[in-house]
C-alpha cells in the first residue's frame, strides 16, 4: 500500500430509530416493529401523541424529533428505488415524484399528524444541551420523544444519564427496498508518509481485538473489524440488559441493508445540504413540494457545474463519467444489466444487485 | 548636538514608539486587505490549493464577480441585508428619544415615596396571587413592580441610574443577549408570546366580527395608501413651485413615493388594484411632468436642493404606504387566521420564515435604544446653545416646535454621523445574530451577506469567491457612504 492514499475505518454507525420501551409500556402501546411502512409508523405515531399529550394545554410529546432533515428523507426515498444522484453521480436526478411524495409525507407528519415537532415546537423546548444529539437525548430519556434517530454511539450519552431506560431498535419507516444510511469515521494515513512502519502499527491496532473490544464495550459506534469480537457482542445483552439486542441488530443492518450517502466527488466539501434546505423551503411555505424537488436537482447540478468549471482536472473526469452514464442509460433503456464497474453511486450498486439488474464485473466493464 | 541631528533623533524616537502599532497594522490589516484584493481575482479554493495538492492558483479576472451575479442566493441575501436595515431609522429615532428622556431631571422625594408604596403593594399582590395559583397574572404584576422599582431608583439616583440602565445592552456580550432573545422569542412558552396570548385571545372575537367587512376594510386601507401618495406628490410639487425642492430631489421623491403603489400590483391580488394603481401612478407622474416641463417657477434652486426631504420625509411616507399594504394583506388573511384552532395564531418569531427578519429588527431596535448613538445624542444635546431655547420660549414656541425648529436642526450633524455609521454597520451586519440565533434560517431568511461571506470562505473553502463578495460589499458601502456624504452633508447644512 506504500505510496497510495487509502483509509481504514476507526468506527461506524447505522443511524436508526432507538425506541424508549418504557414510554410505550406507560401508554400501553405495542412496541414498534423492526421493519415498518410509513403508514404503520404514522398510525402508531398518532396513537402515541394522542395518549402522551392528553390533558396538556400544548403538545409536549412527539413520536420522533424533527423530521425536517435529509437523513430522514433519504432512506424513505431510496426505499422507492430512487436516489438524489444518477449512477455515476455526475448529475442530480432528484426531481422525481418519489421525492415529492417524501416531502409531502414529512410535512404531513409535522404539521397535520403532529407526530414530529416543527421549528416552533423545537424552539419552545426548555432543554438546552451541547454535544452530539443536542437536546434530543434529554427529551428522549424524559419520554417527550418516543424514539430518536441515532447510532450505537448514542449509548455513550445514554449511559451517562441517571435515568436509565430500556431500548429497542427499529428501522426508519420504509417502502419496499429496505435500506439505512451508514457513516464511517476513517483513519487516512498520508500516502507519502516517511514512517510507514508507524502507519502499519497503527492500522494493525485498529484491526486488533484489543481496539475492537474497546469500541464495543464503550459503545463508540460500530467496530471496524466486527468478526473478531463476535462472541463479545453476544455477551453485551447480558452485561447491559436494558440495551437488549440493539448491538447485534445495528451490526447486522450495517452488514446487510446499510448504504452510504451518495457524495459526488464533484461537490465541494462544504456544499450546503440542498436537500435539507429544500425541505425547509417547503416547510416554510416558500415552495411547493414539486418546486422543492426541482430546486434540489437544480442546486446540486449547479454545484457540480461550478466545481467542474473551476477545476479542469475534475472536469476531465466528469466528462469521462458522463460518457459512461450515457452508456448506462442506453443499457437501462434496452433492459440490459449494468456492469458494476460503471457505477459509482453506492445506492445503485446495492439496488441493482438486489433487483438483479447488475452485471458483476471487476474491472472496467470486463467480467 | 546640532539641531538637525536632534531633529532626526526625535523623529527616530517617535517612529520607535509608533513602530509596534505600524507593524501590527501592516501585518494584520494592510496585508490581509491586499491579499483579499488578489484573492478576489483568483480561483483560490482550499480544496484545490492546500498542503497536499500542488495545483497552481490561477488568475481568473472578473469570473468570481460574474459568478456572483449568476448566483441565485446572492440577490436573496443582499435583499435580506437591506431588509434588516429597515430598522435603522427606527433605532436612530429610539436612541434620540432615549437621549431626550435621559437629559430630563427626574429626582423627587414625593415621587420616590409614592412609587415605593405602589411597588410594595404590587409585590405583595404578586406573592398572594402566586400562592393562589394565579401565576400568569402574578407575572404581569411582577413586571409592573419591576418597572416601579426602576422608577424608584431613578427618583433617588436621578438620570445617572437611567443612563446606566439604558446603556446596559451595549456593554452586555452580544452572544449572551442573542441567546436571551432566542428564549424570549420561544413561540409556545416564551415571555413575549405569553404576554401576547391574552391579547390575541381577546382580539379573536373582534377579528371574527370583522370577517363580513374584510374586503371593505382592506379597500379602505389601500385607498388610504393611494390618498397618502397623492397628498405627498401634491406636497412635493408645491415645495418645488416654492423653490424648496430641486429637480433631482423632486425626481428622487417621486420614485420613492411611487414604490408602494407600483409594488401593490405585485403584492395584492385584487382586480381593481391592477386598474387603479397604474391610473394613480400615471396621474402622479403626469402631474410631476406638467410641473417640471409646463410651469415656470418664480423661485429657482439647485438641482439637489432639499434632497434630505426626499429621502427622509418621502421615505417615511413610503414606509407608511408599505405598512398600509401589509395591513390590507393581513386583513384579507383574517378568515384563514381566525379559522386556526385556538384563534388568531401567535407569531412564531425566529422559527418562522416570515417573522424571522422582523424579529431580528425588533431585537436590533432594543439594542439601539441604549447604544453609543444615545451617548452621541446626549453629548449633542449638551452642546445645543440655551439661548436658542430662550429665544424660542420668547416667541411662544410649543414643546414640539422647540424640538423641530431648535433641537433637531442643531443635532443634524450628529444624526448625519450616526446614520452614516449605522448604514455601514447595517450593510456589514447580521453575522453574529445569524450564527447564534438562527444559523441563517429558517430557509435562509436571516442569512446576510456577511454570513454568506463566512460560509463561502470558511465552510466551503472558496476564498477567491468569498473575497469577491467581500469587495462587492465594500463597494456597496462606499457608494452608499458617498451618497450620504454628498447629499446628507447638504441636508445637515440646509
Amino acid at each position: 500500500m506504500a505510496g497510495r492514499q487509502y483509509a481504514y475505518p476507526c468506527n461506524g454507525a447505522v443511524p436508526a430509530l432507538w425506541v424508549n420501551v418504557d414510554t410505550f409500556k406507560k401508554y400501553d402501546l405495542p412496541l414498534p416493529p423492526q421493519e415498518w411502512t410509513p403508514e404503520e409508523f404514522e398510525e402508531l405515531g398518532k396513537r402515541f401523541v394522542k395518549l402522551a399529550n392528553e390533558g396538556s394545554r400544548r403538545q409536549l410529546c412527539f413520536f420522533v424529533p424533527s423530521v425536517e432533515s435529509s437523513s430522514f428523507a433519504i432512506p424513505i426515498l431510496r426505499s422507492m428505488g430512487k436516489d438524489v444522484y444518477n449512477e455515476t453521480m455526475t448529475r442530480s436526478v432528484a426531481n422525481t415524484p418519489e421525492l415529492v411524495k417524501v416531502f409531502k409525507l414529512l410535512y404531513k407528519w409535522t404539521y397535520e399528524d403532529r407526530i414530529a415537532p416543527n421549528a416552533a415546537d423545537v424552539a419552545s423546548m426548555n432543554v438546552e444541551a451541547t454535544g452530539y444529539g443536542g437536546a434530543n437525548f434529554s427529551n428522549f430519556l424524559q419520554g417527550r420523544y418516543a424514539m430518536i434517530v441515532t447510532g450505537r454511539y448514542g449509548l455513550i450519552r445514554f449511559r451517562e444519564f441517571e435515568r436509565q431506560v430500556t431500548f429497542s431498535l427499529s428501522q426508519l419507516p420504509m417502502y419496499d427496498f429496505k435500506n439505512l444510511l451508514i457513516t464511517v469515521r476513517a483513519a487516512m494515513p498520508y500516502g507519502r508518509t516517511k514512517s510507514p512502519e508507524l502507519v502499519d502499527m497503527f492500522l494493525r491496532y485498529l484491526a486488533s481485538y484489543e481496539y475492537n473490544k474497546y469500541i464495543i464495550d464503550f459503545a463508540d459506534g460500530l467496530p471496524p473489524n466486527p468478526h473478531i469480537v463476535e462472541e463479545d457482542l453476544k455477551q453485551l445483552k447480558f452485561k447491559y440488559p436494558r440495551e437488549g439486542i440493539t448491538h447485534e441488530l445495528e451490526i447486522g443492518w450495517a452488514q446487510s441493508i446499510a448504504v452510504p450517502e451518495s457524495r459526488p466527488r464533484y461537490l465541494k466539501a462544504g456544499t450546503p445540504n440542498w436537500l435539507g434546505n429544500s425541505i425547509s423551503e417547503y416547510f416554510n411555505n416558500r415552495k411547493s413540494a414539486e418546486e422543492s424537488a426541482e430546486y434540489v436537482e437544480y442546486r446540486y447540478n449547479l454545484e457540480i457545474d461550478t466545481a467542474c468549471e473551476a477545476n479542469p482536472s475534475l472536469r476531465a473526469i466528469w466528462e469521462e463519467q458522463r460518457a459512461v452514464q450515457a452508456r448506462i442509460d442506453e443499457y437501462k433503456a434496452a433492459g440490459k444489466k449494468i456492469p458494476l464497474a460503471w457505477i459509482s453511486n453506492p445506492f445503485h450498486i446495492r439496488y441493482y444487485r438486489e433487483m438483479g439488474m447488475l452485471a458483476e464485473t471487476t474491472t472496467a466493464g470486463a467480467r | 548636538m546640532t539641531s538637525n541631528k536632534r531633529q532626526i533623533k526625535n523623529i527616530c524616537t517617535g517612529m520607535a514608539f509608533l513602530l509596534p502599532n505600524l507593524l501590527g497594522f501592516l501585518a494584520f490589516t494592510m496585508l490581509p486587505l491586499l491579499m483579499s484584493i488578489y484573492m478576489a481575482f483568483t480561483d483560490w479554493n482550499l480544496e484545490m490549493h492546500n498542503y497536499f495538492r500542488s495545483e497552481p492558483i490561477r488568475f481568473v479576472g472578473f469570473r468570481n464577480f460574474a459568478q456572483l451575479f449568476s448566483d441565485p442566493d446572492f440577490g436573496r441575501y443582499l435583499g435580506n441585508t437591506f431588509f434588516l436595515m429597515i430598522g435603522i431609522p427606527f433605532g436612530v429615532a429610539a436612541s434620540l428619544g432615549s437621549a431626550l428622556l435621559l437629559s430630563l431631571e427626574i429626582r423627587g422625594t414625593r415621587r420616590f415615596w409614592g412609587l415605593t408604596v405602589i411597588t410594595a403593594v404590587m409585590l405583595s399582590g404578586c406573592v398572594i396571587l402566586t400562592l393562589a395559583g394565579m401565576g400568569a397574572t402574578a407575572m404581569t404584576m411582577l413586571m409592573a413592580s419591576l418597572f416601579g422599582s426602576i422608577f424608584c431608583l431613578g427618583s433617588i439616583g436621578g438620570r445617572t441610574v437611567y443612563r446606566t440602565l439604558f446603556y446596559f445592552p451595549h456593554f452586555t456580550s452580544g452572544v449572551a443577549t442573542f441567546i436571551l432573545w432566542r428564549k424570549l422569542y420561544a413561540p409556545e412558552n416564551g415571555p413575549i408570546n405569553n404576554a401576547l396570548r391574552p391579547l390575541f385571545a381577546a382580539l379573536t372575537p373582534v377579528a371574527e366580527s370583522l370577517l363580513p367587512f374584510i374586503d371593505g376594510i382592506a379597500t379602505v386601507l389601500l385607498v388610504l395608501m393611494m390618498a397618502l401618495y397623492l397628498a405627498m406628490v401634491f406636497r412635493k410639487m408645491r415645495r418645488w413651485e416654492d423653490g424648496e425642492c430641486g429637480h433631482v430631489s423632486a425626481l428622487l421623491g417621486m420614485v420613492v413615493l411611487s414604490l408602494p403603489p407600483a409594488l401593490t400590483m405585485l403584492w395584492v391580488d385584487a382586480s381593481w388594484v391592477r386598474v387603479a394603481m397604474p391610473l394613480l401612478l400615471a396621474l402622479g407622474w403626469l402631474w410631476f411632468a406638467w410641473h417640471i416641463f409646463g410651469i415656470k417657477r418664480i423661485y429657482d434652486c439647485v438641482l439637489d436642493y432639499k434632497i434630505g426631504d426626499s429621502t427622509i420625509v418621502d421615505g417615511t411616507a413610503m414606509v407608511i404606504g408599505f405598512a398600509l399594504i401589509g395591513l390590507a394583506n393581513v386583513v384579507w388573511l383574517l378568515p384563514e387566521l381566525v379559522a386556526q384552532p385556538g384563534g388568531l395564531p401567535l407569531p412564531k418569531w425566529i422559527a418562522d420564515y416570515y417573522w424571522a427578519k422582523p424579529s431580528i429588527i425588533f431585537m436590533g431596535f432594543w439594542s439601539a435604544v441604549g447604544s453609543n448613538n444615545m451617548l452621541l445624542y446626549l453629548a449633542g444635546l449638551a452642546g445645543v446653545p440655551q439661548d436658542l431655547y430662550e429665544a424660542a420660549d420668547i416667541d411662544g414656541a410649543s414643546r414640539w416646535q422647540r424640538f423641530w425648529h431648535v433641537t433637531w436642526p442643531q443635532l443634524a450633524n450628529v444624526t448625519f454621523f450616526i446614520m452614516v455609521m449605522a448604514i455601514i454597520g447595517g450593510i456589514q451586519g447580521g453575522f453574529e445574530m445569524a450564527r447564534v440565533m438562527t444559523n441563517g434560517g429558517p430557509a435562509g431568511a436571516t442569512t446576510t451577506l456577511s454570513y454568506y461571506i463566512y460560509t463561502q470562505g470558511f465552510a466551503t473553502g472558496c476564498l477567491g469567491y468569498a473575497s469577491a463578495v467581500a469587495w462587492l460589499l465594500f463597494l456597496l458601502m462606499f457608494v452608499v457612504t458617498m451618497f450620504n456624504w454628498k447629499f446628507g452633508n447638504r441636508y445637515t447644512n440646509d
